[in-house]
């Protein structure tokens, strides 16, 4: 209790109703936040209140699943997938350009327009087909924390648990900001990936060549990985993830050119982390000729050929990106079945106000960790089916998006233009032959 | 759900069939095949179109497609529809009679599924945002329809996937006591505000039904504001008048929100809006807005708000200055009960709070305070100085936010008096702006453990 207060005597100076002379003034608070406010400029502060989702969706895409496949690109065909990633990278900004404007626009998720337009079996379906890809995606995510945190010799009956417990919490009772600043934080440490890449030591000459130089060999394996890599790159739960989290962030139509930016700085620095991974295993394992089958694996065989240091980021990286991937997939699913079927969502409600939201959150964690700590459990056949199903599903969201972003009544002067649908429809039309091409390949191989 | 089946009148002349009464879900009849008064099929039911000006908007149109996505629409009067109840919903005339359009441009019309179907609505009783997942009509005769409720249940959605027969069965064999079965959450007419689905915010149609938003607590109001997307809260915000406005702006949690409304209508309404609010919160919130914009606003303001705003903004928000309210009432200590009353009844209006008064002497000094209890219990020819309390629990205006909680909490005070650097009395502190601040504390200690 401070000294001064209590039952001191104060007397008071004035009557209110006599007229006031000005009194001596306080440093207040407007001068106070016009001086922090001067020290930044103003442009700088909107781009802050506006950066985000799109550099977390484009880093949470190289979650587990995409990190084995640049690990296995580099490993069994050297520098000559490189080239794949120029043209991914335009790909993916175009398709994630679109949701983030809708969303700027309508002020509406991607489930909420598939509900509105298309009724609710579409959505339904669609939904379905979702959950069931992101469980399975979820489960591969926990499998990547345990193969990771194996390497550093935690068990994985440790591990998981832990993992499930610390992404709930970080929901449950984080605000949005909040979240998103650990996941921005998540995004930093991709770096670990680059850092490997270096002490890998490529030869940075033929790197160069060879990323702008296409070439095609006419092989099974070789076509299927190129699939594999557009296929893994450009999922369809990212798409509602990124126009919820616009939506959430409550960007202005004025200010969207800061979240087209946002969407561009994302996509190249998740293409950037996709080359450092698999330029680590090409100048390594590639040139010593080590087959892999899986991340842990390339990490495993880094060791002998790179260094410690090396291997241990690279483990590192796997860790980080499996966990943060487990935080954000159920935490994107939770969205947007409940926007499709008109329940409360949102990180900054409580758990009182959107029971659905949390209790869809919770059963994805619970049950994507449980599956990882059953003995014998098929996981490669669950990780298989999720990626068949998002291949399969993907032209079937480009298509809604892009219907959606055409529609005058819906998006107004903000539809696309004539150029851009022709790339827009273009790479729609690549990347979904790419996706069927994987589940065909899948399939056969599988069979 | 009662449905009565019609008899199905065989040959081109409907029947005078008996009036029938009962329900029918919008999903029963939607996409159904529709027939002219020949008999030759036209297509399939696409959409109602309602009238909004009764109680219950009785049905006055239709549009027919040939599919779905079919870009080729026809549309007729209720009138010319004869029969609902058969396989196939039967017109009373041609198919010349009907005119090529796809929907209703006559003002107060509205198009069941394009404008409310799978839509957002506010809930007025419940005071939620919830989507729309079937319309519920009242039959009333032939084939008059009025729009009674929307359905936003389980059941809804369940229906409209075409389940409803196979899952009630279902559940019926497994747990015959499901409340599923009977729940149905229909929300009748008059407590549903459809939203404005034109992303063209010019010509909002939210006019189309304006319920009285006012009965809402502006609590309520605030977390449906919060609730709505982009330009839906914008509309829902202009259509309030200023007062209803001012309290739910004040209720809304978050800052971002709270500017983004006052920054989307104009500059002379927001200003008004600043005025009907406590000079404590329109201050906290203009001290979120961008400098020269709540310069602008506190000009366009009238001067006695903007001086009261002004000088709680020379206060750092989290001391005891930036939490108060210049709102209070002082009366000179000389002066009797009576003439207090009087007073108060001249200057309460707009206070926050008068279950506390300040008791101030000649000199304007504070000699005390008094609650309205002595106030009531005392002659009324009784001096105030007689019967006020002399000794006054206060705060400093540099006072931290945790002082001011810790003194409210311990003395259980409603309202507690600020004072400045020269023991001016220059504002008062109400528990409710302290309430928050306490419940964040319990919230951390909570967390910490």
């Amino acid at each position: 209790m401070a000294a001064q207060t209590g039952t001191l005597r104060r007397w008071l100076a004035r009557v209110r109703d006599a007229g006031r002379e000005t009194r001596t003034r306080h440093p207040g608070r407007r001068r106070w936040l016009g001086r922090i406010r001067a020290l930044v400029p103003a442009r700088l502060l909107v781009i802050l209140s506006v950066v985000g989702p799109g550099i977390i969706v484009s880093n949470v895409d190289n979650d587990a699943g995409g990190i084995t496949t640049y690990s296995l690109a580099g490993a069994h065909f050297g520098y000559s997938l490189l080239w794949v990633l120029l043209p991914l990278t335009v790909a993916l900004v175009v398709v994630q350009e679109i949701c983030a404007r809708m969303g700027v626009v309508t002020g509406k998720g991607l489930a909420d327009l598939i509900r509105e337009r298309f009724g609710v079996r579409a959505t339904f379906y669609v939904m379905a087909a979702l959950l069931l890809t992101n469980l399975a995606n979820t489960v591969a995510e926990f499998a990547g924390v345990a193969a990771a945190l194996e390497i550093f010799g935690v068990s994985r009956y440790v591990s998981v648990p832990a993992a499930a417990a610390f992404v709930w919490w970080l929901v449950a009772y984080g605000t949005s900001r909040r979240v998103e600043n650990v996941f921005l934080v998540a995004c930093l440490f991709y770096v670990s990936y680059i850092f490997s890449g270096f002490l890998a030591q490529p030869p940075w000459g033929t790197v160069l060549t060879r990323l702008v130089v296409p070439e095609i060999h006419w092989e099974t394996g070789y076509l299927v990985m190129l699939v594999g890599l557009v296929g893994t790159t450009i999922a369809p739960w990212m798409q509602f993830y990124l126009q919820s989290a616009v939506v959430e962030k409550g960007v202005r139509v004025a200010d969207y050119r800061y979240t087209r930016y946002d969407v561009v700085v994302g996509s190249v620095i998740a293409v950037v982390v996709a080359m450092f991974i698999m330029l680590a295993c090409a100048a390594t394992l590639y040139e010593a000729g080590i087959g892999i089958d899986t991340a842990q694996d390339a990490a495993l065989a880094l060791e002998p050929l790179a260094g410690a240091y090396c291997a241990a980021l690279f483990a590192f990286g796997l860790f980080n990106a499996s966990l943060f991937a487990a935080s954000v997939l159920p935490l994107s699913t939770a969205y947007y079945v409940c926007e499709g079927f008109g329940w409360e969502t949102g990180i900054d409600r409580k758990l009182r106000e959107a029971p659905q939201f949390f209790g869809l959150y919770t059963a994805l964690i619970g049950l994507g960790a449980a599956f990882i700590l059953v003995p014998g459990f098929p996981l490669l056949e669950v990780m298989f089916v999720s990626q068949v199903i998002n291949g399969v599903l993907l032209p079937v969201i480009l298509v809604f998006m892009l219907s959606l972003v055409n529609d005058r009544t819906l998006m107004g002067q903000y539809v696309n233009t004539r150029a851009y649908n022709v790339v827009a429809w273009g790479t729609s039309g690549i990347v979904t032959v790419l996706s069927v091409a994987m589940v065909v390949s899948l399939v056969l191989g599988a069979g | 759900m009662v449905e009565v089946a019609s008899g199905a009148a065989a040959g081109p002349t409907p029947l005078i069939a008996e009036p029938e009464f009962g329900f029918l879900f919008l999903s029963s009849v939607l996409d159904k095949p529709v027939e002219d008064a020949e008999g030759v099929r036209v297509g399939r039911l696409h959409d109602l179109v309602v009238a909004m000006a009764s109680t219950f908007p009785p049905v006055v149109g239709f549009v027919v497609r040939r599919g779905r996505w079919d870009p080729f629409a026809l549309s007729g009067r209720w009138t010319d529809v004869a029969d609902l109840g058969g396989p196939a919903i039967r017109l009373a005339v041609g198919v010349r009679a009907l005119t090529p359009s796809a929907g209703s441009d006559a003002d107060g019309e509205v198009l069941v599924r394009a404008q409310l179907l799978d839509r957002q609505i506010v809930d007025i009783n419940g005071a939620k945002v919830v989507r729309v997942n079937d319309v519920h009509f009242l039959r009333l005769g032939r084939a008059e329809l009025r729009l009674v409720h929307v359905d936003v249940g389980t059941r809804g959605l369940v229906r409209r996937m075409g389940w409803e027969a196979q899952l009630d069965g279902l559940v019926r064999r497994l747990a015959p006591r499901s409340r599923y079965l009977s729940a149905e959450r229909l929300i009748r007419w008059q407590y549903v505000q459809p939203l404005s689905l034109d992303p063209d915010a010019q010509n909002v149609r939210l006019s189309v039904v304006q319920r009285d938003l006012k009965k809402l607590h502006p609590a309520d109001l605030a977390e449906i504001l919060t609730d709505l997307d982009g330009h839906e809260r914008f509309s829902m915000f202009r259509s309030l008048d200023t007062e209803t406005a001012a309290d739910a702006l004040a209720e809304v949690d978050d800052p971002r929100i709270q500017t983004e409304l006052l920054q989307m209508v104009s500059p002379d309404h927001a200003a008004d809006i600043l005025e009907e609010m406590q000079p404590d919160e329109a201050a906290d919130l203009l001290g979120e807005l961008p400098d020269e914009t709540s310069r602008a606003l506190l000009h366009k303001m009238e001067i006695e708000e903007a001086r009261d705003v002004r000088e709680l903004l020379s206060y750092a928000p989290d001391t005891a200055g930036g939490m108060m309210t210049t709102e209070f009432v002082a009366l000179p200590a000389e002066i009797a009960v009576e003439e207090a009353f009087a007073r108060l009844r001249r200057e309460a209006p707009d206070v926050e709070n008068i279950y506390y008064l300040f008791v101030v002497d000649a000199e304007g000094r504070l000699v005390g305070v008094l609650n309205l209890r002595h106030l009531i219990l005392a002659e009324p020819t009784a001096v105030l100085r007689d019967i006020m309390l002399g000794t006054p629990t206060l705060v400093h205006h540099n006072d931290s936010r945790d002082t001011v909680a810790e003194i409210v909490e311990k003395y259980d005070l409603l309202a507690l008096p600020v004072v400045d650097d020269n023991d001016t009395l220059v504002g008062m502190i109400t528990v409710d702006d302290v309430v928050s601040h306490i419940a964040k504390q319990a919230w951390r200690r909570k967390l910490a453990h």
